[in-house]
C-alpha cells in the first residue's frame, strides 16, 4: 500500500518539474530583460546625480583648500588632484568606471577635509571622523546602523500591522474596524519629525520610561526602541490595508468554509488558510514599505541623532562632501529598484496565476 | 347618502391613482455622478473635517498676518522661550518671535507651495500622460522610462539635492541679472529665492504619479464599449475626447490633485526641516519644528505646536482625499 503512493508521488515528480521549469525559465528570461531594462535606468540615474553634482553649489576645491582657496597655484593644484580640470564627459565616465569598479570614490575629506563651517547641527564632522574616507566604506558602515534600525521596525511591523489588518478584516465594517484603520491613517500620515519628538516628550518627560536617548548604542541597547517605533509609523497604513484587504477577500472563499466545516478554529483558519493567501498583496507592497523605511530614516536618525545612512545623506548634502551624498542617493536608488525588481519576481513565484509575458 | 358615498368613492380612486402613479410610472429622481458624490462625501465625516480643514487654511493662509499684532521676524529678546500668555496665545521662540504669527505664516507657505506645486505637477501630468497615451510610439516609451527614473529615486533626497543646486544657480542668475541689467528683484530678503527652489524641486520630483494617473486612465477608457460606440456613430477625436475622456478621468484625477496638494505641503515641511528648504527667516512648520528640537526636554510646546499644526493639515487632506475616492470612483469604494 505504502510502497504503492510511493511509486505514484514519484511519477509526478517528473511531471511537476516540468512546470516547476517552465516557469522558472519564465521568470529568468523576465528577470534578465527587466535587469536590460534596469541597466540603463541605473545610468541615467548616475548621469543626474553626477551633473546635480557637477553643478552643485559648493566648489570642492575651495572645500578642501578652505582658507588657502585664493591661492592660485594651489587651488589649481587640487583641481588637477582631483580630476577636476578634465572635460564633463570624461569626468563622468570616469566617475561611472569608480562605481561599476566598486571602488566608489573617495570623501572630499581624504583631501584636507571638508570646510568645517559648513558643517552643520550636533554632528559637525561626525559624518568625516570614521577611520575610512572611502566612500564605499562610509555608506556601508552607516547602513548597517540603519538596517540594524529598521530590522526592528520591520518586526514591529510584522507583529503589529499584520495583527492589526487581520483584525479589521475579521471585524470588517465595525467599530473595530473603523478604528484599526483611521488611527493607522493616522499614525502614518503624521511625519517621523512630528511623532518623534512627541514619543520623546511623552516617554521621556512624562512617563519616564527611557532615561537616556539619542545616539546609538547597539541593537539591542533600549535607544533603539523609540526610533524603531517612529520608523515603523511611516509604512504602517500600507501593511495594514494590504492585509485588511487580502483577508476580506478570502473571507467568503470556498477553501475557507472548509476549513471551517470541518471543525478548525477559527484562529487556525485564519493563521493557516487565511494568510497565507492574504500575505500575497503585503508582499507586493515591500517596495512601498522600503523606500518608506529609507526615508524615514532621514527624519528618524535626526531626531535621535542615529548616526546612520539617513543622517549621512544630510551631512553631506549641508558639508558639501558630494562624493559621498551622490554615493547615499546613488545607493539608495539601486535598493528601491531592487526591490521593485524581487517584489514583481515574488509575485510571480507566490501567485501562479501570473505570468511573465 | 349616496352623494357622500359617491365622493368618497372618488376620493379612493383618485388617491388610489395618484399612489399607482407615484410608484409605478414616476422616473426614478435622476442624480449625476457629481451629486451622488457630493451626497456621499457630505455624509463621510471625517471629509467634512478635511474640508473644514482645507477652507480654514485657505482663510488663515490669506488673512493670518493681519490677524497678529507681531510681524513674524520681530524679535523680542527680553522674552524668549515662553509659555503661552495674555501677550503671546503660543508662546515665543528661541529668539523671542511670538509663535501664533508664526504659525500663521507657516499656513500661507505651507498653502502656496501645495498651491503652485500641485498646478504645476498636474500640467506636467496631464500634459506629459496624455501626449504619452495619445501620441504612442518613442513619446509614450520617453515619457514612461522618465516616471521610471524619477520614481527610481528615493525622492526627498532628490527633492533636497535638487533644490541645494537650484538655490545657487537662481542667486547667480539674480546677481547677473542685478549687474547686467540693474534688476533688482529683492533687497536683501531671500525668502522668495527659497520658494522659487522649492517650487521647481518638487514640481520635478512630483510629477509622475499624476502622468501615470492620466496615461492609465486614457489608455484603459480608450478600450471601452461606449467609446467604440460613440466612434461608430461618428463621432470626432474632440467630441470623444472632450464628452468622455475628460469627464470620466476627472474623478481619479481630482483624488490625486487633493492627495497631492496635502503631499507638497508634507514635502516642504520635510525639506525645510532637514534644512534644505525654507531658511531660517521665512516660517514654515517644518522650519520651526527643526529649529526648536533643541529645547523639547526644557520647552516642549515650542516643538509640538508646530508638529501639531501640521498634523492636523495633513491629515485633513488625506481623509479629504480618501473620501472624495469614495465619492468619486464608486467601482473603487472600499468596504
Amino acid at each position: 500500500m505504502r510502497r504503492e503512493t510511493v511509486s505514484r508521488v514519484s511519477l509526478l515528480v517528473p511531471f511537476f518539474s516540468y512546470f516547476v521549469l517552465i516557469l522558472a525559465f519564465d521568470m529568468f528570461l523576465y528577470a534578465l530583460r527587466r535587469i536590460a531594462v534596469l541597466a540603463p535606468t541605473v545610468i541615467i540615474v548616475m548621469l543626474i546625480t553626477f551633473t546635480l553634482g557637477y553643478y552643485g553649489p559648493i566648489d570642492p576645491v575651495r572645500a578642501v583648500l578652505g582658507e588657502e582657496w585664493e591661492d592660485e597655484a594651489r587651488y589649481a593644484e587640487v583641481k588637477k588632484a582631483l580630476g577636476l580640470d578634465r572635460p564633463f564627459v570624461i569626468q563622468f565616465l570616469d566617475y561611472m568606471g569608480t562605481m561599476f569598479g566598486g571602488h566608489w570614490g573617495q570623501s572630499l575629506s581624504a583631501f584636507g577635509g571638508v570646510a568645517s563651517d559648513r558643517a552643520v547641527g550636533e554632528g559637525r564632522g561626525a559624518g568625516f571622523s570614521g577611520t575610512s574616507t572611502g566612500v564605499r566604506e562610509m555608506v556601508l558602515g552607516r547602513l548597517a546602523i540603519s538596517a540594524q534600525l529598521s530590522f526592528w521596525a520591520l518586526v514591529f511591523l510584522t507583529v503589529f500591522a499584520i495583527l492589526l489588518g487581520v483584525l479589521a478584516a475579521v471585524k470588517q465594517n465595525t467599530t473595530v474596524d473603523y478604528a484599526i484603520v483611521t488611527s493607522s491613517i493616522i499614525a502614518s500620515s503624521i511625519p517621523a519629525y512630528v511623532i518623534g519628538p512627541v514619543l520623546l516628550i511623552v516617554f521621556v518627560l512624562k512617563i519616564p520610561v527611557f532615561k537616556t536617548v539619542g545616539g546609538w548604542d547597539g541593537m539591542f541597547s533600549r535607544q533603539a526602541i523609540l526610533p524603531a517605533i517612529v520608523l515603523a509609523t511611516g509604512p504602517m497604513l500600507v501593511i495594514v490595508r494590504q492585509t485588511r484587504a487580502g483577508i476580506v477577500e478570502v473571507l467568503g472563499k470556498d477553501f475557507v468554509r472548509t476549513a471551517r466545516a470541518k471543525g478548525m478554529p477559527e484562529r487556525l483558519v485564519v493563521a493557516r488558510h487565511m494568510l497565507r493567501t492574504a500575505m500575497i498583496p503585503v508582499l507586493t507592497s515591500l517596495g512601498l514599505v522600503t523606500s518608506g523605511l529609507l526615508t524615514g530614516s532621514l527624519f528618524v536618525e535626526q531626531i535621535f541623532n542615529i548616526p546612520g545612512i539617513g543622517k549621512l545623506a544630510i551631512q553631506t548634502l549641508m558639508s558639501g562632501d558630494h562624493p559621498v551624498f551622490m554615493g547615499v542617493v546613488l545607493f539608495q536608488a539601486l535598493i528601491i529598484v531592487t526591490v521593485n525588481l524581487l517584489t514583481d519576481l515574488l509575485y510571480g513565484g507566490l501567485d501562479p496565476r501570473v505570468t511573465y509575458d | 347618502m349616496i352623494r357622500v358615498f359617491l365622493t368618497s368613492l372618488e376620493d379612493t380612486r383618485v388617491t388610489a391613482d395618484a399612489g399607482a402613479q407615484h410608484d409605478m410610472f414616476a422616473m426614478p429622481e435622476q442624480r449625476s455622478l457629481w451629486q451622488d458624490a457630493l451626497e456621499q462625501l457630505m455624509r463621510n465625516r471625517l471629509a467634512i473635517f478635511g474640508v473644514f480643514v482645507a477652507f480654514l487654511l485657505l482663510f488663515v493662509s490669506i488673512f493670518g498676518p493681519w490677524l497678529s499684532p507681531y510681524d513674524y521676524t520681530e524679535q523680542n529678546l527680553f522674552r524668549i522661550n515662553e509659555g503661552p500668555s495674555i501677550d503671546h496665545w503660543l508662546g515665543t521662540d528661541g529668539l523671542g518671535r511670538d509663535m501664533l504669527t508664526r504659525i500663521l505664516h507657516g499656513a500661507r507657505t505651507a498653502f502656496l507651495v501645495g498651491l503652485i506645486v500641485t498646478i504645476g505637477t498636474t500640467v506636467l501630468g496631464v500634459v506629459l500622460g496624455a501626449a504619452g497615451a495619445f501620441l504612442g510610439g518613442w513619446v509614450d516609451a520617453l515619457v514612461m522610462r522618465l516616471a521610471d527614473i524619477t520614481m527610481a529615486f528615493p525622492d526627498i533626497l532628490l527633492a533636497a539635492f535638487i533644490s541645494v543646486v537650484f538655490r545657487e544657480k537662481v542667486l547667480e542668475l539674480q546677481l547677473h541679472l542685478q549687474e547686467q541689467y540693474g534688476w533688482t528683484i529683492s533687497e536683501g530678503n531671500r525668502v522668495y529665492l527659497d520658494y522659487l527652489v522649492i517650487f521647481g524641486s518638487l514640481t520635478l520630483v512630483q510629477w509622475y504619479g499624476k502622468a501615470r494617473l492620466v496615461r492609465g486612465q486614457i489608455l484603459s477608457l480608450r478600450e471601452k464599449e461606449f467609446i467604440e460606440a460613440e466612434r461608430a456613430l461618428g463621432a470626432s477625436n474632440w467630441t470623444i475626447i472632450l464628452s468622455h475622456l475628460v469627464p470620466n478621468s476627472l474623478g481619479p484625477l481630482i483624488v490625486s490633485i487633493t492627495v497631492g496638494f496635502g503631499g507638497a505641503m508634507l514635502s516642504e515641511a520635510s525639506l525645510s526641516f532637514l534644512g534644505v528648504g525654507i531658511q531660517p527667516p521665512g516660517a514654515s512648520w517644518g522650519e520651526m519644528i527643526s529649529d526648536n528640537l533643541g529645547q523639547w526636554r526644557f520647552n516642549p510646546h515650542l516643538v509640538v505646536m508646530p508638529g501639531v499644526v501640521l498634523a492636523i493639515v495633513v491629515l485633513g487632506f488625506n481623509f479629504l482625499g480618501d473620501g472624495l475616492n469614495d465619492a468619486l470612483n464608486p467601482e473603487q469604494r472600499r468596504r
